[in-house]
């Protein structure tokens, strides 16, 4: 494809084709991908029907009904698999939710509302996002984040991807560099330009998906990409893609960065605070989250390598002491939480880098580099790291 | 009247035990034992006045101070006017049987009357004896006797019978069959007891009229409130506030009001008087229904509660709103007895003037201790509502989908099993019930196909 040809030479990307040429190459000695969850509306229409029969027989029965969800939230019913991530165990435990307890029945019923919502927008084969779930009775609703929470679990219960149920989730990411494709209303998108474009919101219907990207580079803060952005790093590097989700991803960013993975096997960085949070962000991506467990093979990217800013950077490159900030309870308890996690300890080096942060008591944002000269991340620091390796 | 004057004769021993306990332990309970037997002494169905002869009798710890024939000339004193015949057996006289190996002391009460009247003053003895019993837990109240051929036998306090300490030595059984006869509310299990709520003691001021007439000192007035039943055995359980039951106690933990005595506290015909039912949505009318033939303790005032907001389910449990409220002099007992006694009436006399003045002081007790006692209970009606509220979302969902569908086969099973009869009343089986009508009859068709 023609894009303008403003990068470094190619002999900088000596490194990075050589991961990519591993990445591949364990791709076709590893285990395969496991088979991705699909669902025609026929199916979601009968799942939904099962349910409702289900609910039905139990009243003529006498019997209060209920609804057996996944504990999604549950560590004990998570495992961690290096290929895929944090994924659901197959016999994890469950909870009722019963329509016969005072604690339970407005989350039965609200569960009840949601579903018959979603017949409707697979039958009549329309959209909504969760938003609009949530304004058809803010009252009964109480919250966007009820809302949000009963949608994860009837896809869990259906063991249906979101986006076979019909409901979009808005997107809040960003992206820009050497990408063009053509959304499924026929829109072509070119996200060569010099302000970047959001992520589309139906990331299953993108066509004609076309990149030379040598990398992919997953930033945490908007704040970072757009500085980026202003130091025209894209161009100055190009062929590569920059992303964010601004902070915790929504869904579509990650779908996307999934989907790039899967089309072109780039490779794929990320560029986050040197503190436990923006680790956690990094981690979404890589291995997924807890809440999103059961849909782990659609979302994860574990080749995801860390890029920076590496704990271990702050002394390298002798950022100054009073650029730093001392971890607060919060970060040290999310510190340690991380540092139990399954899948720390098939990454010493990731380990290695908390557990400096650990000692040091200290977290440096990614804007510390600054303090060295103000296009230091753009101008030497992401160069150098991408021309030599320096990730993790 | 007898029962009056043998209650009269309860209260003043009673003073004199707590008048005793106060100068070792204020907070100490009182314990002791009191009989009250009721014998006919003329030949039986006779129709004319009968002669009857009741026996007081007495053993406690405190009544070891006690001199007979001070006592007797004090009881006396109280009972002028009183037409019967009052007699103290001799020091060396045998105890009662049933007091048997502790210091006794017996007072005898004759008196000719109707046996109608004499059943009447045995319920009226009865319904003080238990009054007095549930607020002095370690004191055991017999009665018992023959009247008319029929004999009868009742204790009050019974050991180990669970038991909440007050203040100043005043206790609270709290074994519910005190206040609702267990089974009242259904066949389920409920938790046998009540769980009183203490409020604050308030200063009451006392009017200068009332002060003028006698009545002086530190009155302070402190509430106790409860449910009954308790409904923490069973949280999903829809109860309703059927009634409340406000029992009044003076000074040394005894009825204010004479059981059967016409009302003299006026304050409390004002339903707002003691509490803001509105808060909970409640609106009250009094009840004077109150049967002395009933074997629970009867309340000094009885308000019949109904919720304003909606109807309760049919399955809701009642539960009684229980007040107590103690009226008590600050500071230490009167040199003597009599006097003690004679404040008992003083203070019935001007309470409800003393009332009317600190409406916003009792009121203020009283609801922070009711808040108290009914949070649970408005949690659980919240949840309730939330639950009720719940119950139209999940019909109209349900019904949405089986309307909706185009799979002849579910929407066939779906229909037939809602349109069949159901056994008993779920709340959503009658919801779907009343709705079914709007279940349209559509006639079928192939599965919905997406336009693309």
């Amino acid at each position: 494809m023609a894009f303008a040809l403003m990068g470094p030479e190619a002999s900088f990307f000596r490194v990075l084709d050589q991961h990519r040429v591993s990445l591949i190459q364990s791709l076709k000695e590893g285990p395969g991908e496991a088979p991705r969850k699909e669902a025609s509306s026929s199916e979601v229409l009968v799942s939904i029907e099962n349910i409702i029969q289900d609910i039905v027989t139990s009243l003529a029965r006498n019997e209060a009904p209920f609804l057996t969800l996944d504990n999604r939230s549950n560590w004990e019913n998570i495992k961690f698999e290096d290929s895929v991530g944090l994924q659901m165990i197959p016999h994890c435990s469950t909870k009722k939710i019963k329509s016969d307890s005072a604690q339970s029945a407005q989350r039965f019923a609200l569960i009840l509302k949601i579903l018959s919502m979603i017949y409707k927008l697979v039958q009549s084969n329309t959209y909504a996002t969760k938003r609009d779930i949530y304004y058809t009775d803010i009252q009964l609703f109480g919250n966007q984040s009820v809302v949000d929470n009963i949608i994860n679990d009837i896809s869990c219960m259906l063991k249906v991807p979101r986006r076979y149920l019909h409901i979009l989730s808005t997107s809040k990411g960003l992206i820009a560099g050497n990408l063009s494709y053509i959304e499924e209303d026929g829109t072509k998108v070119n996200c060569t330009c010099s302000t970047a474009v959001a992520v589309p919101s139906n990331i299953q219907g993108i066509r004609n998906l076309a990149t030379d990207a040598k990398f992919l580079l997953i930033v945490e803060k908007d704040a970072t990409f757009q500085r980026l952005l202003d130091d025209n790093f894209c161009n100055k590097l190009s062929p590569c893609i920059i992303i964010t989700g601004k902070g915790v991803p929504d869904l579509n960013t990650r779908l996307l960065v999934k989907k790039l993975w899967d089309t072109f096997h780039l490779p794929i960085f990320t560029l986050v605070d040197a503190d436990p949070h923006g680790i956690e962000i990094m981690c979404i991506y890589k291995y997924g989250s807890l809440a999103m467990s059961f849909e782990a093979h659609n979302l994860t990217v574990p080749t995801i390598r860390w890029l920076g800013l590496l704990p271990s950077d702050i002394e390298r490159l002798n950022i100054p002491k009073d650029t730093l900030i001392p971890l607060t309870k919060r970060d040290q308890m999310k510190l340690d939480s991380i540092l139990k996690r399954p899948y720390v300890t098939c990454q010493p080096f990731w380990k290695k880098e908390m557990e400096i942060m650990a000692e040091l008591k200290m977290k440096a944002e990614i804007q510390a580099l600054t303090f060295i000269s103000s296009d230091y991340l753009s101008r030497v620091y992401l160069p150098n790291k991408l021309q030599f390796g320096g990730w993790i | 009247m007898e029962a009056r004057a043998v209650c009269e004769i309860l209260k003043y021993v009673i003073i004199h035990w707590k008048k005793e306990a106060a100068e070792l332990s204020r907070k100490a309970l009182l314990e002791g034992e009191l009989l009250v037997s009721i014998e006919e002494s003329t030949p039986k169905h006779r129709a004319d006045p009968s002669h009857y002869v009741t026996t007081i009798a007495f053993a406690g710890s405190a009544c070891g101070d006690l001199v007979p024939k001070q006592f007797l000339k004090g009881i006396q004193s109280l009972l002028s006017g009183f037409s019967g015949k009052l007699t103290w057996p001799s020091e060396e006289a045998h105890c009662a049987q049933d007091l048997a190996g502790l210091a006794s002391f017996q007072i005898k009460i004759e008196v000719d009357e109707k046996p109608p009247t004499l059943m009447a003053d045995c319920l009226v003895i009865k319904q003080f004896l238990h009054r007095t019993s549930i607020v002095h837990p370690k004191v055991r109240f017999h009665f018992g006797g023959e009247v008319n051929g029929i004999l009868f036998k009742e204790t009050f306090g019974v050991e180990k019978e669970p038991v909440v300490k007050l203040l100043n030595g005043i206790g609270l059984l709290t074994s519910q069959h005190h206040y609702m006869r267990p089974g009242f509310l259904g066949a389920q299990q409920v938790c046998s007891r009540i769980h009183p709520v203490l409020g604050h003691p308030v200063l009451l001021s006392i009017p200068d009229e009332e002060a003028n007439m006698g009545l002086l000192g530190q009155l302070t007035l402190t509430p106790a409130a409860a449910l009954c039943p308790c409904h923490k055995l069973h949280p999903d359980q829809t109860s309703r506030i059927s009634a409340a039951f406000v029992f009044l106690y003076g000074p040394s933990g005894l009825p204010l009001i004479f059981p059967n005595q016409e009302h003299p506290l006026t304050v409390f015909k004002d339903n707002s008087y003691l509490f803001d039912w509105k808060k909970y949505h409640l609106r009250a009318a009094p009840n004077s229904n109150i049967s002395l033939e009933d074997d629970l303790v009867l309340p000094d005032v009885s308000y019949w509660i109904e919720s304003h907001e909606r109807s309760w389910p049919q399955d809701s449990d009642q539960q009684i709103l229980l007040l107590f409220l103690m009226v008590d002099f600050q500071g230490g007992f009167p040199a003597q007895l009599t006097e003690a006694w004679g404040l008992q009436s003083l203070l019935l006399t001007h309470l409800n003037s003393i009332l009317l003045e600190n409406q916003s002081l009792v009121q203020g007790a009283v609801q922070t201790a009711v808040d108290q006692a009914l949070e649970q209970h408005h949690r659980r009606v919240k949840a309730q509502q939330k639950l009720q509220a719940s119950i139209p979302v999940a019909v109209s969902s349900i019904l949405s989908v089986v309307a909706g569908s185009t799979r002849s086969s579910f929407r066939a099973l779906c229909l037939q099993t809602l349109q069949g009869p159901f056994k008993s009343g779920h709340s959503v089986i009658l919801h779907i019930w009343s709705i079914r009508q709007s279940i349209p009859r559509s006639s079928g068709g192939d599965c919905m196909k997406p336009s693309r």
